[in-house]
């Protein structure tokens, strides 16, 4: 479910609705400690409002994490009076993007909700809830299970090559995949297998930068999609390197694909330098 | 007992790829035996073939089930035995399924969708009935797929409205659902194809305001006793398309 409608009350995280507004850091999720058959999550809520949190006192409101997985059909909603939940899943029960919904919700009718932090909109005005109704709703925590974190620098690890259907004539960048496909006609497909790995730098500068290019100008189109190359990206763009990037700027677009790559266009020349060079040595020879 | 085979990934993509029609018109489907590898301590279950009805998608569903009960959801959210059983083990069965596929003209879309991986995971011919038994099969029962049975009862309702949505993963919401409607049999015994539409629309707007994860059973239950003369007064799908849906 995506949150970001307008309710028809007041609703702590969504818009401005209830002040202040909910904090970085409201939601925390480490990565999951991984046992030989389970994932376990631990994951701490954070949030001042004191009304909400007196109705949670009073057992009249509870935390809640719904926690789905699209492509293994999960959805589970767990419940708790503390804003600490401490989630096991099973490593097979569980496939790709793992999203994580924390909200708090009233338990029962709940006649005349007011809340002091109310936007002034809202101010003298009072609610009747029905059990499920949201107080407040976090930002989504996710985790995806085939996003290898030691590989991630690795193109390789989310990005593929492969001979496009018959009928196909241009090279084209397929991103409706787990993996970003660089989709090559028949005949250029054989080519490229032909060279096979002897000029990684000039691959990445060209085929690999452009595709990148491609993904990251895209992101925005699939962030919500669990697909495995939009949630690298994703991963890699939260560290802080990143922080100050805008990926609807295609100046910036190039420079973080740079950036994501390790300068490639560098590593070409040096490497067409050490071709040239070594031509220049054999015709010495 | 053989282990169960599957295609390699790659040969797998290259299949869905390159789809030749004429491949899908004969006895046995060709593939390469060199393409193939076994998965590990899943079992190919014997007589199976024997145990589908082409006619009877309830009864095909509980037998691929229980033949497959006890693979991980990790490896039924994956293509790869869906895709080998549709091309191999069970490609007969499929043809009589899809017996379309045997016409002239027929296009490879069609091949696509009930064959291959594609777009509409749960279109898949055993995906979609492996799952649909999964998200169903309740043990505490003494018929544990008795609400399978329910869901089985429209292909419509299957596999465009209720089976598609995120609803029925919410086991409680699932067993709401079909209860009542197990519960209310004259439900579904006229215009259901249009009932059912109008049950999916429902939830998903009671779904746009409320977290649904968070309800009980009760809540589904009790909010389709609600509309429960409205449902019985569809009478065709003129009654429901572009209609607007009140749930208040």
């Amino acid at each position: 479910m995506k949150y970001n409608v307008s309710l028809p009350y007041p609703v702590l995280g969504i818009y401005d609705d209830v002040y202040p507004l909910l904090k970085e850091g409201c939601i925390q999720m480490a990565d999951p400690v991984k046992t030989e058959t389970d994932y376990r999550f631990n994951i701490k809520l954070n949030q001042g409002n004191k009304d909400i949190t007196r109705l949670v006192e009073e057992g009249k409101a509870l935390y809640a994490c719904e926690v789905t997985c699209k492509k293994t059909f999960m959805r589970l909603c767990f419940k708790s009076a503390t804003p600490e939940f401490e989630i096991t899943l099973g490593r097979k029960d569980v496939n790709g993007r793992i999203d994580f919904q924390c909200f708090i919700a009233v338990t029962g009718q709940l006649l005349g909700y007011t809340n002091k932090d109310f936007h002034e909109d809202y101010h003298g005005f009072s609610f009747d809830l029905e059990a499920g109704d949201l107080l407040a709703v976090f930002p989504l925590a996710w985790w995806n299970t085939n996003i290898k974190f030691d590989k991630l620098y690795a193109a390789g690890s989310f990005m593929q090559i492969i001979e496009a259907a018959d009928g196909i004539e241009l090279t084209w960048f397929n991103l409706d995949n787990d993996r970003i496909l660089i989709e090559m006609p028949h005949d250029l497909f054989i080519q490229y297998q032909r060279i096979g790995n002897a000029f990684p730098e000039i691959i990445h500068s060209s085929l690999v930068h452009n595709a990148l290019v491609y993904a990251l100008s895209n992101l925005s189109d699939y962030k919500d999609s669990g697909k495995l190359w939009a949630d690298s990206l994703m991963a890699r763009m939260a560290e802080p390197q990143f922080s100050t990037y805008d990926l609807t700027d295609m100046n910036q677009v190039y420079r973080v694909a740079d950036m994501l790559l390790k300068d490639p266009y560098k590593r070409m020349l040096d490497s067409l330098e050490r071709i040239a060079n070594s031509q220049t040595e054999e015709q010495e020879d | 007992m053989e282990l169960q085979k599957v295609f390699k990934r790659s040969y797998m993509e290259e299949l869905r790829r390159n789809i030749h029609v004429s491949d899908y018109q004969g006895e046995i489907f060709p593939f390469e035996p060199s393409k193939v590898k076994s998965l590990a301590n899943v079992y190919k279950p014997e007589g199976l073939l024997d145990r589908l009805d082409p006619e009877d998608d309830f009864t095909s569903a509980v037998e691929i089930y229980k033949a497959y009960s006890s693979i991980s959801p990790l490896l039924a959210s994956l293509p790869d035995l869906w895709v080998y059983l549709a091309h191999v083990d069970l490609f007969s069965y499929v043809q009589q399924r899809w017996p379309k596929v045997l016409e002239d003209g027929v296009d490879e879309k069609y091949i696509l969708n009930h064959w291959h991986e594609n777009d509409h995971f749960m279109r898949t011919t055993f995906a979609g009935l492996w799952w649909h038994t999964y998200l169903t099969y309740d043990e505490s029962r003494t018929n544990p797929t008795e609400l399978t049975e329910v869901l089985f009862k429209s292909q419509d309702f299957r596999t465009l409205r209720f089976g598609e949505l995120g609803l029925i993963r919410h086991k409680p919401a699932m067993m709401g659902v079909l209860e009542f409607l197990m519960e209310n049999p004259e439900i579904m015994q006229n215009a259901f194809d249009a009932r059912g539409q109008y049950i999916s629309r429902y939830f998903n707007l009671l779904g746009g305001t409320r977290p649904l994860a968070f309800m009980d059973k009760s809540y589904f239950k009790a909010s389709l006793d609600k509309v429960k003369d409205k449902l019985l007064a569809i009478k065709s799908i003129h009654d429901v398309q572009n209609k607007v849906i009140d749930i208040e």
